[in-house]
């Protein structure tokens, strides 16, 4: 396997816990860094949840251990300026690294990187495009963010909870939650974790004020686990008046300095108005702009959510992983579990133990790239030579690029088109009364409900049938199909996961795809389209798989037997 | 009947003891009260008096009918999840009401009764 670093896009607290953890396996890591220094938006805080500490204290522990190994670099002002596979197994990241000398032109930095682990954070939504709130234009409206700093030693106030433009003291204090989320006009999806980052903020002002009143506009509180206990604990010993409803509007009255709010709390269906020294709004936030890495599976607001529940860092590029608020908005604690997660992938494939790949049969091969282009994991490259290449550590053994072969030239061991053959012969070789099927069955959901199915009815029932089983639906070549149906089997039945529960992402699609076509090719050689069909089964569906067996050889024996025969 | 509540203006909260306001403070409206309270022929039932208190509405709290309604079985205090004990809110309202002048229960009650 091909040796290189590992590549830590970000230097926030889950850049840096990855880093480090892996640093300190013995893994030669290599830490990129935008801005000119560690911590991203952590450093920035004043207390972090649960236990109200100062966050400085946790990101100085990462940073003496991390800059400690010699293994371990950190660059700063660093970004990725190019992401690349030449070789299988390994990574060829260009990073552009800034001096802070403004003389000095950008150093280009090259590194070979047998993975990466994208912790580059997310950015807060821009408040001031809620118009309705003022953001940036009156005094007094501040985003959660800058509260934080209203707090720290080095912030605009000194550390003195004070306004922070008059600099007059605080006595009601307003907070407005969801500012932009769960709004189709700004961000549909709720970030999760204002609603914890206003209580704590609640904390601070009743902690350090004593004459100090809060309100908290908001349309659901939204604390769960752990956090409802903290929810419970601010509510109780320091009494915010909540108000369910979203302001309509924020005026500035010059005359008192005050802000001015009106709403409607939905609970008792009134009007509700209010003058206050300080608005708070929980901004939300959006995935970061990462241009350079290609193929990478988002969700559908653009975060690098992976495949849950099973593989959570997984992004279909096998080596790439992503951690903390770029998967998917979170606190620091998620955020330092998702760069765990993101560590144990990323170790689990440099420990890798040898698996089943894929053979390419060079000679044949005329080098079409179509299994480059399907490979769900991104394992399958085109190498140095122009010819296919697999790199075992990176692939899953899917067989999706033995079922989009167009020439058959790629071979799963243990898979392959051999084996058909085999099964194929067998079949013609003995008879049965009724049609006979084919059938491929994808091992991960619809062998097992095959097995159970099978003991269930003791056989009775799927005579005819022959089962074949493959590591996913989308490993079944399209060849395979007409062969068997040249042959004269009656028809081919495709069994695989639902769509969007595939495994491998996109193995059923890929199917129904190659069916369609080679439905065309069989109504050209006068052969019923009909004759082969596919179904989405999972684990559980023995009852649904019986059923669609049954359904397809009614049709079977409607059409007759395969004129092949 | 009050429009627009001022939820900052602290002249009218002053007029209910910190008490009342702070318990009223951890109730979360979730109206197993009102669901349970018996008295309940029309609004407000309890849940939607405890937010008034929360809102620091102390005019339309104090000319609630439910406070003339209240048969005082303590439903509402038995049916509270967060354990706040509503009928005693009920009471001590009932108490304050009773000593405003611009309040008239008799009168309420049977503007009540007739509907």
């Amino acid at each position: 396997m091909a040796k290189g670093k590992i590549l830590v896009v970000g230097g926030g607290i889950a850049g840096l816990t990855a880093a480090e953890k892996l640093a300190r396996a013995g893994v030669a890591v290599a830490l990129a860094e935008k801005s000119p220094y560690l911590g991203g938006r952590v450093a920035r805080l004043h207390r972090y949840y649960p236990r109200m500490c100062p966050p400085r204290c946790g990101l100085e522990v990462l940073i003496k251990s991390l800059s400690r190994f010699s293994h371990a670099e950190i660059h700063l002002i660093t970004e990725v300026t190019g992401v690349q596979r030449s070789i299988p197994g390994l990574y060829t990241v260009t990073l552009q690294k800034k001096s802070t000398d403004l003389n000095q032109q950008a150093e280009e930095l090259v590194i070979d990187a047998q993975g990466i682990i994208i912790a580059a954070g997310a950015d807060l939504y821009n408040a001031s495009l809620i118009k309705e709130y003022g953001y940036g234009r009156l005094p007094g409206v501040i985003t959660s963010m800058e509260m934080e700093s209203l707090f720290r030693p080095e912030g605009p106030t000194g550390g003195l909870p004070v306004h922070p433009v008059t600099g007059g003291p605080l006595r009601r204090v307003a907070f407005i939650q969801c500012v932009g989320s769960r709004n189709k006009n700004h961000l549909p999806y709720c970030s999760g974790y204002c609603c914890t980052v206003t209580l704590k903020q609640v904390q601070y002002l009743h902690q350090s004020l004593k004459d100090i009143r809060t309100w908290i506009f908001y349309q659901d509180i939204r604390t769960p686990g752990s956090k409802e206990e903290y929810y419970r604990h601010v509510r109780e010993e320091y009494r915010p008046v909540f108000i369910r409803g979203l302001p309509s509007s924020v005026e500035f009255k010059a005359d008192s300095n005050e802000l001015l709010l009106k709403s409607e709390d939905t609970l008792s269906k009134k009007r509700v108005t209010g003058s206050f020294d300080l608005v708070v709004l929980a901004t939300g936030m959006v995935p970061p702009a990462l241009t350079h890495f290609y193929g990478i599976e988002k969700d559908t607001f653009g975060f690098f959510s992976g495949h849950t529940p099973c593989e959570p860092s997984e992004l279909r590029r096998s080596g790439i992983w992503a951690a903390g608020c770029s998967q998917s908005p979170m606190d620091a604690g998620d955020s330092v579990k998702s760069a765990l997660a993101a560590v144990t992938q990323c170790l689990v494939k440099l420990q890798q133990q040898p698996s089943v790949y894929p053979e390419i049969n060079t000679k044949k091969c005329d080098r079409c790239g179509r299994c480059v282009k399907e490979c769900a994991y991104g394992a399958c490259i085109m190498g140095s030579d122009g010819y296919p290449a697999v790199d075992p550590g990176d692939c899953r053994s899917c067989g999706i690029c033995q079922g989009g072969c167009p020439l058959l030239c790629i071979n799963l061991p243990g898979y392959g088109g051999k084996k058909i053959e085999e099964i194929v012969d067998r079949a013609l070789s003995e008879s049965s009364p009724g049609p006979s099927i084919l059938l491929f069955l994808c091992g991960n959901d619809t062998y097992p409900a095959w097995i159970k199915l099978v003991t269930q009815v003791n056989g009775r029932g799927l005579e005819g049938i022959i089962p074949c089983s493959v590591p996913c639906i989308g490993a079944v070549n399209a060849a395979w199909i007409n062969e068997a149906l040249i042959s004269g089997l009656d028809g081919v039945m495709l069994a695989g996961c639902h769509p969007d529960q595939c495994h491998h992402a996109v193995g059923t699609s890929l199917a129904a795809t190659r069916l369609e076509n080679l439905k065309e090719t069989l109504s050209r050689m006068r052969l019923e389209p009909e004759r082969v069909c596919l179904t989405g089964i999972t684990i559980d569906e023995s009852a649904k798989l019986l059923e669609e067996i049954e359904k397809f050889r009614t049709l079977l024996e409607k059409l007759g037997p395969n004129p092949f025969k | 009947m009050v429009q627009v509540i001022n939820i900052t203006d602290s002249k009218e909260l002053r007029v209910l003891d910190p008490v009342t306001l702070n318990t009223a403070a951890i109730c979360e409206q979730c109206g197993k009260c009102g669901a349970a309270c018996p008295a309940l022929i029309k609004q407000p039932n309890p849940t939607a008096l405890i937010r008034l208190i929360q809102l620091g509405s102390v005019t339309e709290t104090l000319h609630s009918p439910l406070l003339w309604t209240c048969i005082g079985c303590e439903q509402c205090t038995a049916a509270c999840p967060q354990k706040l004990d509503v009928a005693h809110i009920v009471r001590l309202l009932r108490r304050l009401s009773a000593g405003e002048k611009d309040v008239c229960f008799p009168g309420i009650m049977v503007d009540f009764l007739l509907a």
